[in-house]
């Protein structure tokens, strides 16, 4: 992701208050991760389906978590995503960072051509950190509750 | 070798002894199949201060996990079974990454899927409390609900990080079905929380 992309993507964590970072990281976003890291807030899991539920019981505590994930772990995070955070209304957000169908990955590109197809099954909502008012865009999607939210890389 | 223990509690009895032993500032999680229903029966006073999991298999201790990190004044006793933790084992090393003392894990370890007929989950050699200590974590074995009362009222304290118990378990007629809503019990689990704070 592009350095003023990843500021707007910082600015918009803010602007949505989010206190916690939950992640099975993705490449380009260390600036995120550190800047959450540095306030002792920014969790590494070892799956997506692992980072649901530990977001899950952040929220039911209180706090404000962001589960962020590459396209790649979507699959890996649909049970607990509709067992647990659906079934149980409990409310966080998932930003789905995309690889692209022109990544020179081939297993990245039919990745996300796939995945593309579930993420409209989940109504999920693009977000382009490129944009001057994304930050806020986010912070409105988050505010109405939407959970899943995918950008580009 | 690894040998199996031929001495096991019922399921209902090691979840008996679990909270006659845990006070009433201790949050409990609980997982999917018997073992919530089992907790649920226990009634009111369990509920209100337990969160029951009726699905996503394997979210038991990550779901813990991530309560115990929000609220690091509070005790939450998360209770799994040996099929579901397998599911998802990767969960301990974040356990021991960021887990605190304030997080007691217990695990009915009876080697089968239990609620689904007893399928087993698990081969004749594995031992799970091996398992455990081998991630890293501070692991004791139950076979009796003395050695449980005494794992909750005098292990459990003294760890400087999460503590692991296995219990080991047999296969132990199931109570009713939970009735909640599970908005429910998510609302009175997180009002809990918030009220037990202040």
């Amino acid at each position: 992701m592009e350095a003023n992309c990843t500021s707007r993507l910082l600015r918009a964590l803010a602007e949505a208050h989010i206190d916690w970072l939950v992640v099975v990281p993705t490449s380009g976003l260390n600036a995120v991760y550190s800047q959450f890291e540095s306030r002792g807030r920014c969790l590494f899991v070892t799956r997506e389906e692992e980072g649901v539920a530990v977001s899950a019981g952040l929220a039911v505590a209180g706090q404000r978590p962001l589960l962020l994930m590459q396209q790649s772990g979507v699959g890996n995070s649909l049970n607990a995503v509709f067992s647990l955070a659906d079934a149980y209304e409990i409310f966080f957000p998932i930003l789905v960072c995309d690889r692209g169908v022109n990544d020179p990955n081939a297993v990245q590109r039919v990745s996300s051509k796939q995945t593309s197809k579930v993420l409209r099954a989940l109504e999920t909502v693009s977000i382009n950190f490129s944009s001057s008012d994304s930050p806020r865009v986010f912070a409105d999607l988050v505010h109405s509750r939407i959970r899943w939210i995918c950008c580009g890389l | 070798m690894a040998c199996k223990s031929v001495n096991m509690l019922l399921r209902h009895q090691a979840i008996e002894a679990l909270v006659s032993a845990v006070d009433e500032t201790t949050g409990i999680v609980s997982a999917l199949g018997f073992i919530s229903r089992d907790l649920f029966a226990l009634g009111p006073q369990i509920r209100q201060r337990s969160f029951f999991c009726m699905g996503s298999m394997g979210s038991v201790i990550p779901f813990s996990l991530g309560v115990t990190l929000a609220v690091s004044d509070r005790r939450i006793l998360a209770l799994e079974g040996d099929g579901s933790l397998l599911m998802n084992a990767g969960s301990l090393v974040s356990v021991l990454r960021y887990g605190g003392p304030n997080l007691g894990i217990v695990l009915f370890d009876n080697g089968i899927y239990e609620s689904t007929g007893g399928q087993p989950s698990q081969p004749p050699t594995f031992l799970l409390e091996q398992f455990c200590a081998g991630v890293g974590l501070a692991t004791a074995v139950a076979h009796t609900a003395k050695q449980v009362e005494d794992w909750v009222r005098r292990v459990w304290p003294q760890c400087e990080g999460p503590p692991v118990l296995v219990i080991k378990t047999t296969a132990d007629v199931p109570s009713p079905r939970i009735p909640s809503e599970l908005s429910e019990i998510t609302s009175q689990f997180s009002a809990w929380l918030r009220l037990s704070r202040y």
